[in-house]
């Protein structure tokens, strides 16, 4: 939800729209803060700057889909969410704070007789060499996940996020075909 | 072996990177990690990406129409086909003729059926192996072989084994962890908790002591291990691979003694 566009705000109201706790430390020259409005460290600012400022850098719906994870013959778990040209789709499919580079896979590992990988894992996967950087958090549905929490892998022409120890879908659902809302901040 | 890595700062969090198998990583150093949990979260990581590329090599494959070669001692000593395959069809009509109605042969596409000699104990006659799979066995399978074990343990497939000659049939009971002492595998591609083993039981309720291990590793790394304890690589020198790896290896072994039997390689072809 983006700062209010007229009336009272607060510096507390940027905070939290930057990821912040509310009634946390924080100052109008931190990197966060000023980053809603595109401002270097330093430079002047004034107030009304943040009049409708928005942390969320891009909004996506995943249809929901599943896959058993063959990872071998041996039945492992099964995936849920969606895993490009696989199983599941998402909106609009390219990411707005990556220059519209595909979105290739948001997927949480459900566990069964083990717990071995993939399973309590939520996989991001984006396409091409977007770096480790760029965006603070991903809230699928109510759950909130911060990048730096993530394990990063460039491999294969691809960049992806891993989060371990996810015992909880952050989905929500593992009904195939139920929409669910997705924000990067 | 530990992995040597250097410390990127990302706001409040460090990061350990590092390169290997052709990709870059960087792991979240946590407040109290120490260097041993820093080098767990370097193999998971790895192992993740080496998981996600043999999964994404196979996900878009049809299970349903596949042929595993069988490799043990230097030669192909076995060839198992889906049920749908005309190969596997003909071996299902086989059994149907030797033991007419008395299993679902064709219950999951995925099943798998093969024939093959006494390449290895306790197969001591022509033998076809019809393997059901996506199911664990039931109940009452398994109180007919005497094979007491918690479902938890049970894996989703099972094998049962038809001795054409004596028409006895043993079932292979496969097995997420075992609670006997095992031998040393090679650490490759998976974690030892996916190493994933094998029980044969006879038709009067007996165990067979050699038991299968299944385990996931690279050419390379089997080889080795089969060099260093004069094993025999299943393979023979000359094999032309055409840029396979055989997805899982199976290492038979003596409970009683943790001594070493055949050492099997399962290649794999798909068809669609």
């Amino acid at each position: 939800m983006a700062v209010a566009s007229s009336g009272a705000i607060s510096l507390n109201d940027f905070h939290v729209e930057a990821g912040g706790s509310s009634g946390s430390n924080c100052s109008i020259n931190d990197s966060d803060i000023r980053g809603l409005i595109s401002k270097s460290a330093g430079a002047s600012m004034s107030f009304n700057e943040w009049y409708g400022a928005s942390g969320t850098l891009d909004t996506q719906t995943v249809t929901m889909g599943a896959q058993a994870a063959f990872g071998y013959p041996v039945f492992i778990g099964s995936l849920h969410g969606f895993n490009s040209g696989v199983f599941g789709s998402m909106s609009d499919g390219t990411c707005n704070f990556k220059s519209g580079a595909a979105y290739k896979a948001l997927f949480w590992g459900a566990p069964t007789y083990n717990t071995n990988s993939p399973a309590n894992e939520l996989f991001f996967q984006i396409t091409g060499n977007v770096g480790n950087s760029g965006w603070s958090t991903i809230k699928i549905a109510s759950t909130t996940l911060n990048r730096t929490d993530a394990s990063y892998t460039l491999s294969g022409g691809s960049s992806l996020w891993t989060w371990s120890g996810v015992t909880s879908n952050p989905f929500g659902t593992t009904s195939n075909g139920t929409t669910v809302a997705v924000e990067f901040a | 072996m530990s992995i040597s890595y250097d410390i990127r700062i990302d706001g409040d969090v460090r990061f350990a990177t590092f390169s290997a198998d052709d990709g870059y990583f960087e792991v979240p150093i946590g407040a109290t990690d120490t260097e041993a949990d820093l080098q767990e979260k370097f193999n998971k990581i790895l192992h993740n990406t080496r998981w996600n590329k043999a999964w994404g090599e196979r996900k878009n494959k049809n299970m349903a129409q596949l042929r595993d070669d069988i490799y043990c001692n230097g030669q192909r000593v076995r060839q198992d086909f889906t049920v749908g395959l005309s190969e596997g069809s003909a071996l299902v009509t086989k059994l149907q003729q030797a033991f007419p109605d008395e299993h679902d042969w064709d219950r999951s596409e995925s099943n798998l059926v093969g024939e093959h000699g006494s390449y290895r104990l306790p197969y001591e006659n022509e033998t076809i192996s019809w393997y059901d799979y996506n199911v664990k066995p039931s109940n009452t399978l398994l109180t007919k072989y005497n094979a007491v074990y918690s479902s938890d343990d049970l894996n989703t497939w099972y094998g049962l084994k038809f001795d054409m000659t004596t028409k006895k049939v043993m079932l292979k009971v496969v097995l997420n962890k075992v609670d006997f002492d095992v031998p040393e595998f090679p650490e490759g591609f998976g974690k030892v908790g996916e190493t994933f083993y094998a029980v044969t039981y006879s038709s009067d309720g007996t165990a067979s002591d050699w038991v299968d291990a299944y385990v996931y590793g690279s050419r390379n790394i089997v080889k080795k291990f089969c060099a260093d304890k004069s094993l025999t690589y299943p393979f023979p020198d000359d094999f032309d691979f055409d840029g396979k790896t055989p997805w899982v290896w199976g290492f038979v072994f003596k409970k009683s003694t943790k001594e070493y039997g055949p050492v099997k390689a399962y290649l794999r072809t798909y068809f669609r």
